[in-house]
């Protein structure tokens, strides 16, 4: 007979006992997780935001603010007497580990809803997911529109609400019509500035220049010498991440002035002026429906909790604060409908409303995205807001803008709509809201 | 084969090679592989962990090409998740295509939505092939072996190697990332392709499985030939190799295209399966992550990139879950980081070479037993990819 030899006997076994560790232990896991959902003395809700990886940064603001809200729900009672239990996942900033976890947070957890996302990118990775297991999401950041899940409540900002306003403002209040475009190369920029230039071109300003830098670009001294060239009077700007600490800095570096010459911005908020150096943002424009200086009751304790809890030197920006009232509409949501997923979809959640640190806020009947406020605000020297404008009052979100999509719609009132969200995965995967009129 | 072995002046002894796959190995690979396979029957195809087990097996196979040329051939390749990627893409705009021919997308459109926010009103015409599934995977196997053999020649031909080769492959890594991430209209950029239907449950886990199964018999096959032992010569010493008339470049050129194809094939797999791509896949993140599976698991043994993949990956997302996240919160991090410094310092040779060196001490020799150790002493040596840096002077055997 012949000898076994020994490496290879050690190679095999160790497949073997890494078969199964895997095939045994995997089982066991989750069969752990299953018993605890039957528990049902709580309530779980899922938390998904990179706590690791190139976005954890931003992610992990987004996390502590859900999880501060979920404290102050739990302390003041829970939900009709039954506790919030977050169940936290970490996604590591990677598009696939989102979507597992997401399935994960569905299918075994079975928690009641997540919180989570932040960019289009993980949102669009986990959408499929949700849609076939039919979970609910609630995403809190502004976001380009063209979307309407069924199973995706959108509390953050889209462009009508930061844009309508801010364009005719600057054309009346700063006088300024010649308007140079910067943007990085992605997806927001790109959807955001379709729309801006129809806004210019209702009110009769012009386009100097369109320009989208790579994402994570830091070297804007060609761009800002086609600024100069072009004789634009402000610059819009939809840069994100590293690329707008490096713009502003450059762009001031280079003699530009803010009363010169503008940057107007939807992005822009105050966790990116701390990074830059206070100085460098000065008197440049946001528009955001909300800053830290918003003069509310809610929004001093919110900011004044939020600090007691993560740290004196916490800055709060609008993201964050749609991650913590998104987990009040939600509490309040499963008060009224209950955690069965198509009755906090259609009953719940729609038209719920709270007042948020930034005013009353109120989720839309029809397309499940937030009524929110619109205000415009001036960087000061310490890289806070001065609020030059709000808006009289919240603006109706709109996923698919009038001047742009005349034809189309998100309604999930409209009959034939919901005659389609009726029909099984299985028949019908269109799981979208918007439909033609 | 017959060899005489010296010393004693007995009669030779006669000495087979092992054989290629061990009676044993077989029983209890079917075993494990049908264990994984069966896998969707028990826990459900819809759970998640049958999508981890596929997307591990993927990025295993992954590992393995890896190894192929590191391991083995002493070539450290900080890029090969270009060639991963490259299968990926295809495989996924394929699918994409095919996808929203038939279903609309939020726009209502029938092409994939980053062409439509780009400006595309149709599929360009040189995408057009790509809508046939058979020269979908065509290419995903062709253009990734394709390259490989063009950098092969224009590297390796030049006596270029060890760290200049690593810095070259990072750069195509980096470049082929760039790239994606700026021609959006055709890759879908910083967002990658997702939303397509992916092929999921027991059916695509079996064709996982079988490429699996082909890769690993193809790996032992070709390591076990003469060209292996060549390989093997070329990682220890490639100097003396060249010396003794083998075409060293060639060798290297060859074994770079099997893996660029290995490669390709895990990645036009995982695309199928996990239904995302996105352009983090080819960069050189992903690269520098198969090499740590892979030196985790074991260098130049051929079950040490399953191991070290499953382990690293399936920690990775056991601690960056809610069980462990209650009390580690994000330092989980720092734990797999001690334990890639602790592999590094104490296990250089991985966890599968590791546990091997010590039953081998134990052993008394047999010949294939010597010949390995003659190979794991000469591998210790030339721990270094550098080819001509790890000789220690004056430890020479035999």
């Amino acid at each position: 007979m012949r000898k076994v030899r020994r490496r290879s006997f050690l190679q095999g076994s160790g497949a073997a006992l890494g078969g199964l560790v895997l095939g045994g232990g995997a089982p066991f896991y989750f069969a752990r997780n299953i018993a605890k959902a039957q528990e049902g003395d709580t309530i779980k809700v899922g938390i998904l935001h990179s706590l690791s990886g190139t976005i954890a940064i931003i992610e992990t603001s987004l996390h502590n603010a859900e999880l501060l809200a979920i404290e102050e729900i739990n302390a003041a009672g829970g939900i009709n007497g039954k506790m919030i239990e977050p169940v936290i996942e970490d996604p590591q900033s990677l598009v696939q580990v989102f979507a597992e976890k997401a399935k994960k947070l569905i299918l075994n957890d079975k928690v009641t809803a997540v919180l989570g996302c932040y960019t289009s990118a993980s949102r669009q990775s986990v959408l499929p997911v949700f849609e076939e297991y039919n979970g609910v999401l609630l995403y809190p950041t502004l976001y380009e529109a063209q979307e309407c899940s069924k199973n995706c409540f959108y509390t953050g900002a889209v462009p009508n609400q930061q844009l309508d306003d801010f364009e005719p403002w600057i054309v009346a209040n700063l006088d300024r019509k010649k308007c140079y475009m910067i943007g990085s190369n992605y997806i927001y920029p790109k959807e955001t500035n379709r729309e801006w230039k129809a806004l210019l071109e209702k009110s009769g300003a012009e386009n100097m220049g369109e320009e989208y830098a790579p994402l994570g670009h830091t070297e804007f001294s060609t761009v800002i010498n086609n600024i100069a060239n072009s004789g634009a009077d402000y610059v819009f700007s939809t840069l994100v991440g590293d690329s707008i600490v490096a713009f502003y800095k450059q762009f001031k570096q280079s003699g530009f002035t803010a009363e010169d010459v503008p940057i107007c911005t939807p992005i822009t908020t105050e966790q990116e002026t701390a990074a830059m150096g206070a100085e460098n943002a000065a008197g440049h424009y946001t528009s955001f429906n909300y800053f830290q200086t918003v003069d509310t009751p809610e929004n001093k304790s919110f900011v004044e909790r939020y600090k007691a809890k993560y740290g004196a030197n916490e800055v709060t920006n609008a993201v964050m604060e749609a991650a913590y009232f998104q987990t009040y509409l939600l509490a309040q949501a499963i008060a009224k409908s209950g955690t069965e997923a198509d009755a906090l979809i259609f009953e719940g959640l729609p038209g719920q409303e709270f007042n948020a640190p930034q005013g009353p806020v109120k989720i839309d009947e029809k397309n499940h995205h937030t009524w929110l406020w619109a205000r415009i605000g001036k960087a000061r020297e310490d890289g806070q807001f001065d609020i030059v404008w709000t808006s009289k009052e919240r603006i109706r979100p709109d996923p698919w803008v009038d001047y742009l999509y005349p034809n189309k719609d998100c309604d999930f009132t409209n009959q034939s709509v919901l005659d389609r969200l009726k029909k099984p995965w299985s028949e019908e995967k269109n799981r979208s809201g918007t439909m033609d009129i | 084969m017959t060899i005489n072995l010296a010393g004693g002046g007995s009669t030779p002894r006669k000495v087979r090679r092992a054989r290629l796959i061990p009676i044993w190995a077989l029983i209890l690979g079917a075993f494990v592989l049908s264990l994984i396979g069966t896998s969707p029957h028990y826990i459900g195809s819809d759970s998640y962990v049958v999508g981890l087990i596929g997307k591990f097996l993927c990025f295993a196979i992954f590992a393995l090409s890896i190894d192929l040329i590191w391991g083995f051939t002493g070539i450290l390749s900080l890029g090969q998740a270009v060639y991963f990627g490259i299968g990926a893409y295809m495989v996924a705009l394929s699918m994409k295509l095919n996808y929203t021919l038939e279903n609309a997308t939020r726009y209502g459109s029938n092409i994939p939505d980053f062409m439509e926010w780009n400006g595309l009103t149709e599929v360009p015409a040189f995408m057009a092939p790509l809508l046939s599934t058979p020269v979908a995977v065509a290419l995903a196997l062709a253009i990734p072996t394709l390259l490989a053999f063009i950098f092969g020649v224009i590297t390796f031909k030049r006596h270029i190697y060890g760290v200049y080769c690593a810095v070259i492959t990072l750069a195509e890594a980096l470049i082929l990332e760039r790239f994606i991430v700026e021609y959006q209209a055709y890759t879908g950029g910083f967002n990658g392709i997702t939303d397509y239907s992916n092929l999921r449950g027991a059916p695509f886990l079996w064709v996982i499985i079988a490429v699996t199964v082909v890769c690993l018999i193809g790996a032992r096959a070709l390591t076990h030939s003469r060209i292996g032992t060549v390989l093997k010569s070329i990682r220890d010493n490639d100097v003396r190799a060249e010396f003794m008339g083998y075409n060293v470049a060639n060798y290297r050129i060859f074994v770079f295209c099997v893996s660029a194809f290995m490669a390709a094939g895990a990645g036009a797999m995982y695309a199928a399966w996990v239904g995302i791509v996105s352009f983090l896949d080819a960069g050189p993140m992903f690269s520098v992550e198969g090499v740590i599976w892979t030196a985790v698991g074991g260098r130049a043994t051929l079950i040490g990139p399953f191991i070290g993949t499953f382990l690293v990956r399936g920690l990775e997302f056991v601690l960056s879950s809610s069980a462990w996240l209650s009390w580690l919160s994000e330092y989980w991090q720092f734990f797999m980081g001690a334990l890639f410094i602790a592999v590094v310092l104490w296990i250089p040779d991985g966890i599968v070479g590791t546990i091997g060196n010590w039953l081998r001490k134990r052993g008394t020799g047999t010949l294939s037993q010597i010949r390995d150790d003659q190979d794991r002493l000469a591998h210790d040596r030339q721990r270094d990819w550098d080819p001509a840096g790890g000789t220690k002077p004056g430890k020479d055997p035999v």
